[in-house]
C-alpha cells in the first residue's frame, strides 16, 4: 500500500498548493446548496387574475313558511377566498369579460374570471340548472397555468361546499391549450444546447490555442484582435444554428413538438439562438483569459451553468424564484433567452427589432464582448 | 538608420528576480545575430522585449526596431516581421500546408502570394513528402520545421527565432542554420536567433554571450574565440563566466 500512500500524499499536495480549485471545491458545494435550496423553496404565488363578479344574493324558494330564504352570493365568497389565497393577486373589476380576456393576451393578467349574474341563485335553486363560470387562462407556462386552476378550485370548494355538482367549469385559453410539458421544456433545449455547448466549445478550444501557443502566435499578427473574436463568432452561429436545427426536428418528429406554424416563427427562433450562442461565446472567451488550463476552465462550466438552469425559467418559473434571488435571474442572459424562445414557440409571437429579451440579450453580447476584447491578451 | 534592433539600457524585472539587467543590444541590418546563454539567461524575455509582448521597467531607456519605438508602435512591426516562439505552435488538426498558409494569410500576405510563399517553404525546408499530413502526425523534427516555416513565410525583414533548433539532431540543426544563412544572404533578412546549444553560434556573423540577464560580450565568433584562447565557443563561454563561478 506504499504506492498508494505515496500518490493520495502527491493528490494533497497537488490540491493544496492549486489554491483556486482549492477555493472552488469549498466555494461550489455553497453556491449549490444556496441556489438549489432558493430556487426550490419558493411556490408559484401572486398570479395575477382579474375576476368580474356579477352575482348577486339570491332568493330561493322553500317548501316551508316563509318560503324563501336569502343565501348570500357565491361569487362574493368565491373571490373573497381567492383575495386570502397567495396563489393569486386578484384585481375586481366591472368591465365586460371579452375586454378582460384582451388585457390576458396582452399578458396583464394571467386569468380572467366571470362569474355571471345570478350565479348563486341558478346554482343553488331546485330547478338546478347547470351553472357555467367562464375562464380564460395564459396557459403558456403550464406550471403557473395549473396553480391559478387549483386557487379557483380551492376557492370555489370553500365557498360552496354541497353546491358542487351542477357547476361547469369553462375554461377557454389564450395560450398553450393542450401544451405539454415537453412542448413547455422544448425551447429551453435549445438554450441549454445553443448557450451551454458554444460556451464549452469555444472556452476550451481557446485554452487549446493558448496553451498550444497557436494564440499568442495569433495576437503577433498584424491585425485587431477584435477580429479573433469575430471570426470565432462567425464560425460558431453556424454551430449555434446546426444544433438549434437538429433540437428542433428530433423535438417535432420524435416528439411531436411544435415551434411554430410559419418560417417568420423559425427565423424568430434561428435569431434568438444564434444571438444567444454569441452571448455564450463572448462570455467563454472572457472567462478563458482566467484560466491557465482545461482543468481550471473546467471549473467555470458549473458556475454558469448551474445558475442559468436553476434561475432563469428552464425548470423553475421565474415567478417562482423568491424575490431575495430573483435579481440573479435578471443579471443572466438565458432569462431573456428562455422567454423570448418561448414565446415564439407556444405564444407564436414573431420577433419584432425591437424586442425587449433581444435588446437584453445583445446588451450581454456587447458587455462580453469589450470584456474579452479586453482581457485576451498574451500575457 | 543603423540598427535593425536598437536596445539601450533596458531592464525587466519578474517579482524579485531581475531577468533583463540594463542590456545594450544593436543588432546590424542584415545581420545574424546570436544570443547565447544557458537556461534562464535573459534570451527570451529580450526577444519578448523587442516584440512588445512585455513592457520594460519604468525608467528603462529606449527599444526600437527597424525604426519602430517599441512597444508604442508594436503593430505596425508585425507585418514585416517573423517569430518563431520556443513553444513549438502548430495547429494540429491542420495538415502542414495548411498550417503554414494559413499564417501567410494571418500576417497579411495576400492570397496568391500567400500560396507562392508557401510552395516555396515547403520546398526549401523540405517539407514535400510531409506537406499533406496532420500536424498532429508530424515527427518532431518535421514539426519544427513547419514552425519555422509558418514563423518565415511572409518574407520577414526581421526574425526573431526563439530557440529554433530545441530538442532536433544534429543534422537538422545544421539544415536549420544553412537556412538562416541562406535567407540572409538571400533576402536581407536580419536574424536575432537564441540558442543554448553554445557551439552553433559559430553560425552566426556575431554573438552575444548572455548570463543572468547580462550581456557577457558581444562580438564576432572568431574574435571571442581569439580574446578567450579558446578552440570551441562552448570553452569560450565557460572561460568568460570564469570569474562568476569561481
Amino acid at each position: 500500500m506504499k504506492f498508494a500512500y505515496l500518490i493520495t500524499l502527491r493528490l494533497w499536495k497537488q490540491l493544496l498548493r492549486d489554491r483556486r480549485t482549492l477555493g472552488l471545491l469549498l466555494f461550489a458545494p455553497i453556491l449549490y446548496i444556496i441556489i438549489f435550496g432558493v430556487a426550490f423553496g419558493g411556490e408559484i404565488e401572486h398570479e395575477p387574475i382579474i375576476v368580474i363578479d356579477e352575482d348577486t344574493d339570491a332568493q330561493i324558494m322553500i317548501p316551508e313558511p316563509p318560503y324563501y330564504t336569502t343565501i348570500s352570493s357565491l361569487g362574493a365568497k368565491i373571490v373573497s377566498s381567492l383575495n386570502d389565497s397567495p396563489k393569486v393577486d386578484v384585481t375586481i373589476s366591472t368591465i365586460n369579460y371579452s375586454d378582460a380576456t384582451q388585457l390576458v393576451d396582452n399578458k396583464e393578467y394571467r386569468c380572467a374570471i366571470w362569474i355571471p349574474p345570478n350565479f348563486t341563485h341558478n346554482l343553488a335553486s331546485l330547478s338546478g340548472q347547470n351553472v357555467s363560470i367562464k375562464l380564460y387562462l395564459d396557459n403558456s407556462n403550464p406550471q403557473e397555468g395549473g396553480v391559478i386552476i387549483q386557487a379557483f378550485q380551492e376557492a370555489f370548494q370553500e365557498a360552496t361546499g354541497e353546491f358542487r355538482e351542477n357547476l361547469k367549469l369553462d375554461v377557454k385559453y389564450a395560450y398553450g391549450e393542450d401544451l405539454t410539458t415537453l412542448d413547455f421544456f422544448a425551447p429551453a433545449m435549445i438554450i441549454f444546447g445553443v448557450f451551454f455547448f458554444s460556451f464549452i466549445l469555444v472556452m476550451m478550444n481557446l485554452i487549446g490555442e493558448r496553451k498550444g501557443g497557436t494564440l499568442p502566435l495569433l495576437l503577433q499578427c498584424p491585425y485587431d484582435k477584435g477580429q479573433i473574436i469575430i471570426g470565432y463568432l462567425t464560425a460558431f452561429s453556424v454551430v449555434s444554428m446546426a444544433q438549434t436545427s437538429v433540437i428542433i426536428i428530433v423535438a417535432q418528429s420524435v416528439f411531436d413538438v411544435s415551434f411554430g406554424t410559419t418560417l417568420a416563427h423559425y427565423i424568430s427562433l434561428y435569431i434568438g439562438a444564434v444571438i444567444l450562442g454569441w452571448t455564450g461565446l463572448v462570455l467563454a472567451i472572457f472567462l478563458s483569459s482566467f484560466a491557465r488550463s482545461e482543468f481550471q476552465a473546467i471549473q467555470f462550466v458549473p458556475i454558469v451553468i448551474l445558475p442559468a438552469l436553476l434561475l432563469s425559467g428552464i425548470v423553475i418559473p421565474l415567478s417562482q424564484i423568491p424575490e431575495i434571488i430573483r435579481w440573479v435571474s435578471y443579471l443572466l442572459p438565458t432569462t431573456y433567452a428562455v422567454h423570448l424562445l418561448r414565446r415564439i414557440s407556444i405564444e407564436g409571437y414573431v420577433l419584432e427589432l425591437f424586442n425587449i429579451d433581444l435588446i437584453a440579450m445583445l446588451f450581454f453580447f456587447v458587455l462580453f464582448l469589450f470584456g474579452s476584447r479586453l482581457t485576451l491578451k498574451e500575457t | 538608420m543603423q540598427f535593425d534592433i536598437d536596445i539601450s539600457q533596458v531592464s525587466k524585472r519578474f517579482g524579485e528576480v531581475t531577468a533583463v539587467k540594463n542590456l545594450d543590444l544593436q543588432v546590424y541590418k542584415g545581420e545574424i545575430f546570436c544570443l547565447v546563454g544557458p537556461n534562464a539567461a535573459g534570451k527570451t524575455t529580450t526577444i519578448r522585449l523587442l516584440l512588445g509582448i512585455l513592457k520594460a521597467e519604468k525608467g528603462s531607456g529606449d527599444i526600437q526596431v527597424k525604426g519602430f519605438y517599441i512597444p508604442r508602435e508594436k503593430k505596425r512591426l508585425r507585418r514585416i516581421m517573423g517569430y518563431l516562439p520556443q513553444q513549438r505552435a502548430l495547429y494540429d488538426l491542420l495538415t502542414a500546408k495548411e498550417n503554414i498558409k494559413f499564417f501567410a494569410r494571418a500576417k497579411g500576405v495576400p492570397g496568391d502570394l500567400a500560396d507562392k510563399n508557401t510552395s516555396l517553404m515547403i520546398e526549401k525546408l523540405s517539407l514535400k513528402d510531409h506537406q499533406d499530413k496532420l500536424a498532429l502526425h508530424l515527427s518532431g523534427g518535421t514539426q519544427q520545421r513547419t514552425a519555422l516555416a509558418q514563423a518565415m513565410v511572409n518574407k520577414p525583414e526581421i526574425a526573431f527565432l526563439d530557440e529554433p533548433t530545441v530538442g532536433l539532431d544534429p543534422v537538422l540543426r545544421r539544415e536549420f542554420w544553412q537556412y538562416f544563412r541562406e535567407i540572409a544572404k538571400e533576402q536581407g533578412t536580419t536574424i536575432l536567433v537564441t540558442t543554448h546549444y553554445l557551439n552553433e553560434a559559430e553560425w552566426a556573423d556575431r554573438v552575444g554571450v548572455m548570463r543572468n540577464g547580462s550581456l557577457l560580450a558581444v562580438d564576432t565568433p572568431k574574435n571571442l574565440l581569439k580574446r578567450t584562447g579558446q578552440h570551441n565557443m562552448e570553452n569560450m563561454f565557460f572561460e568568460l563566466i570564469k570569474g562568476d563561478i569561481a
